[in-house]
């Protein structure tokens, strides 16, 4: 697909209207700096990324007004289009103060063009050596959804953040408090909990209450519980009471408020210096490891010279401190829960007999009773809340008072209750052990969800990394060839893109330079080199089979390749991007040249110029080809641009008939050669055509054409004194600019016959060039 | 996955419907946390209002 039409309203560097008709041809736009060119490929960018351009990305904001020209009158938007010769069409209104609004026509060509990569198709000269000096993880992120990898790594991502949310909706750490709590409860009566072990010893005890064995043995030991409870009772009424001392006192909870306090203290002391410190420590050290590619690196904390596998060790000992943090932070949300549910055992246990609550109100209950009273209003009721540590060591206090107040009141227990009240409490705890090994199948299924999750993971970063390895093989493959074709003969070879060994997530670029294998490009590759690489990167990936068909835009690609390099892109854009339509925009007036000398001809190859800027409100002014003469007759009221318009006519237009007339020019060491001038082509003209440019004269014969001869030598007497000094800024006269228009005009008008109007190179007949009437030829 | 299909065929299905419907757009995390619950709901863990 082509583009066949590009439309620009205010957009950038755009005024009212700029269009640009490709006619779904390829095309060099040729602008001086600052000439408003590059708001092509800026919009292409703005479509393509959904309203970011990454050289403005500091400035894209609305607010800042860069993409919507700044003389655009008030109420007026920016708008960008695009035709395609598939008969689709994209655009984009950028209104001041509202959302920018995209059409599609078929609406579905907007996700289509927004899906491009704008990797694969917009190539920027700043941009060109981007891609090797990014970090192997930015080249991965970069390449990721070029390889096919988005999909794969969403999923991934999406997982990863589930897991998370497994984790933490199931309450896992609660989950497993819970369980250590009831673990420490039913060990003292039931030493294996195999469901054998406990059938039999709870069975034992409930036949000594006549209590029938029912299927589930927990409800029988609940049934057996509530017999005890009255025979309690009966014993005596306030007998029931000693019942509940027992079952308070046996909550061990002061221990466990002291490995609370004990834990939490220790964690206070590292707490600060890991979180603040380790934390971003390891943060920064891991982005470091990626990037490093030496063995012997400068320590990013101190600066000393450290070996890359020590720095590693240190950062795994980083990790194995936070996670030491990690595990302490576990443990205080198990002894938490522990205690939670051990002080709310207490409270319903005192909530539950009324006798006790009687008795709480006579003074040998009052102790008890503001300990009690103390604990029910605690915060420590709740794990979930944050626990103060005043508030901890006063409830350690209380509950303190409240077991030696009980150990004393249990001294006068009644013999008879004694055996009832343990048995009770063995009750109490075996109907526990339903609720323990409940909780213990749930951390087991969490821990299943867990691994299969993690699984699934370690499944998909395989593929990643199977998928990763074809495709790299494949664009390295065309890295390889395109860059042969810019190097041949080169002492760089076997260039990859390769998975880094390190991380499946970071991509690495290897090369043999002079038979030697070097890690990284970045250190050794000289800027033109890296430049070279960087495009050759740029084409392998544009040529992948996703974006084969689409345009590409390169915006200014040359500006650092050195001459002889700048002639081999040119053929490999002619050769490897054939079938495809390229927008080359460039200020490179050499370049410029050399495209028009090479591709003036070529059906596929469109040409246009940005005049000079003028201002906002005018804004970009695109003329259909390089300049003509009555162009230049038309800038009159500005000599010295008439005068440089009729230069770079010549200048542009004498290289291709010296070319086409296939005569040889002199080499010139370096750039120079591609710059030469009207002067040095009319120069080799005038020396050969007096010797091979010849007309039939009167007498029907040939004779030298001099009439020609002497027009190309006052066309170069004009230009060397009026035109050359003009396109430098000295002054010259009006009627000087029109006589050298009419001799310029004229010298080029020689190259056709006057009575066939063809060129004088129509007809080739040996060595011999002829027009098609034969009446004038070079021989 | 093989795993949880052995304890619950029904939270297998739904993972394995989720890879293909609902994991290959980014999602947020209010939506990561309502599928974690579904998961456990359907594997009978217990999930606090």
């Amino acid at each position: 697909m082509k583009i066949s039409t590009i439309e620009l309203n205010w957009f950038r560097g755009a005024g009212e209207q700029v269009y640009l008709e490709t006619g779904g041809k390829s095309v060099v736009i040729y602008g001086d700096n600052a000439t408003g060119k590059s708001s092509f490929a800026d919009a292409f960018e703005f479509i393509i990324r959904k309203g970011r351009i990454s050289h403005l990305q500091h400035e894209y904001a609305r607010e800042e007004n860069s993409i919507i020209n700044t003389a655009a009158p008030t109420g007026a938007f920016a708008k960008a289009k695009f035709e395609f010769d598939t008969g689709e069409h994209v655009s984009v209104i950028i209104p001041n103060e509202e959302t920018n609004t995209y059409e599609a026509d078929p609406p579905e060509f907007l996700e289509d063009i927004q899906s491009w990569l704008i990797a694969q198709h917009l190539l920027r000269q700043n941009e060109i050596a981007n891609f090797i000096e990014k970090s192997k993880s930015e080249k991965y992120s970069v390449l990721s959804p070029l390889l096919g990898l988005d999909y794969y790594e969403q999923i991934a991502d999406n997982i990863s953040s589930i897991k998370n949310q497994v984790i933490r909706e199931s309450r896992l750490e609660y989950l497993k408090g819970v369980l250590a709590t009831i673990n420490d409860e039913v060990k003292t009566h039931f030493p294996s909990l195999k469901d054998e072990d406990v059938q039999s010893l709870v069975s034992k005890r409930i036949t000594e209450y006549d209590i029938e064995l029912t299927e589930d043995i927990f409800e029988s030991a609940k049934n057996a519980k509530y017999e005890i409870d009255s025979r309690l009772s009966e014993v005596s009424p306030e007998i029931r009471r000693y019942s509940t001392y027992r079952s308070i006192l046996g909550i061990d909870i002061v221990e466990d408020i002291d490995g609370y306090l004990k834990t939490y203290h220790e964690t206070e002391i590292i707490r600060d210096e890991i979180l603040d410190h380790k934390i971003n420590v390891l943060e920064e050290s891991y982005k470091l490891i990626d990037i490093y590619e030496e063995d012997i690196i400068e320590c990013p904390a101190c600066g000393r010279e450290i070996a890359l596998s020590d720095f590693k060790i240190h950062i795994e000992t980083e990790l194995e401190s936070l996670n030491e943090y990690r595990k302490y932070k576990q443990k205080i949300m198990i002894l938490k829960t522990i205690i939670s549910r051990r002080v709310n055992e207490i409270v319903v246990l005192a909530n539950s007999d009324e006798h006790f609550n009687s008795w709480l109100e006579t003074p040998n209950g009052a102790l008890i009773k503001e300990s009690l009273a103390f604990v029910k209003d605690s915060s420590i009721r709740d794990p979930g809340e944050t626990w103060a540590i005043a508030n901890v060591i006063d409830a350690k206090r209380y509950l303190g008072i409240l077991s030696e107040e009980l150990a004393k009141e249990l001294k006068d227990e009644p013999k008879e209750a004694v055996e009832l009240s343990e048995d009770r409490d063995f009750l109490h705890t075996a109907m526990k052990i339903s609720e323990y090994k409940e909780k213990e199948a749930s951390i087991e299924k969490i821990n299943i969800l867990q691994r299969g999750l993690d699984e699934t993971l370690k499944k998909l970063r395989e593929k990643i990394s199977e998928i990763a390895k074809a495709t790299l093989d494949l664009i390295s493959e065309d890295v390889r060839r395109i860059w042969n074709k810019l190097h041949p003969r080169e002492p760089i070879e076997n260039i990859a893109l390769i998975q880094s060994t390190r991380t499946e997530t970071a991509i690495d670029i290897s090369l043999q330079f002079y038979g030697k294998a070097l890690p990284d490009p970045r250190l050794t590759l000289s800027e033109g080199y890296r430049n070279s690489l960087g495009l050759s990167i740029f084409l392998a990936l544009a040529n992948q089979e996703d974006s084969k068909d689409h345009p590409i835009i390169l915006d200014d690609i040359v500006s650092s390749i050195d001459s002889p390099h700048r002639g081999m892109i040119l053929d490999l854009l002619i050769d490897e991007l054939a079938n495809r339509q390229i927008i080359l925009l460039t200020h490179d007036y050499t370049w410029y040249k050399r495209l028009l000398i090479r591709l003036r001809e070529n059906p596929d190859w469109k040409f246009f110029r940005c005049l000079p800027w003028k201002t906002p409100e005018i804004g970009i002014r695109l003329a259909p080809t390089h300049y003509t003469f009555q162009e230049a007759r038309n800038l009159m009221d500005n000599p010295e641009a008439a005068g440089n318009a009729v230069r770079s006519i010549m200048d542009t237009s004498l290289p291709f008939y010296v070319q086409k007339l296939k005569l040889m020019m002199p080499f010139i060491w370096g750039p120079k050669n591609d710059d030469r001038t009207n002067y040095e082509y009319l120069i080799r003209l005038i020396s050969e055509g007096k010797t091979r440019y010849q007309i039939i004269g009167e007498s029907g014969d040939w004779e030298i054409y001099e009439e020609a001869i002497s027009c190309w030598d006052e066309a170069r007497k004009l230009l060397t004194a009026w035109a050359n000094p003009s396109s430098h800024g000295r002054y010259i006269a009006p009627a000087e600019v029109t006589r050298l228009i009419c001799v310029c005009e004229k010298a080029l008008n020689y190259f056709t016959c006057a009575d066939c109007n063809t060129k004088i190179w129509h007809r080739p007949d040996g060595d011999k060039k002829l027009c098609r009437c034969g009446k004038i030829r070079w021989k | 996955m093989r795993e949880i299909n052995k304890i619950s065929e029904d939270a297998y299905v739904y993972f394995e419907s989720l890879s293909k419907d609902q994991l290959t757009t980014r999602i947020t995390p209010s939506k990561a946390r309502k599928i974690a619950r579904e998961l456990l709901s359907i594997m009978d863990i217990e999930v606090e209002e």
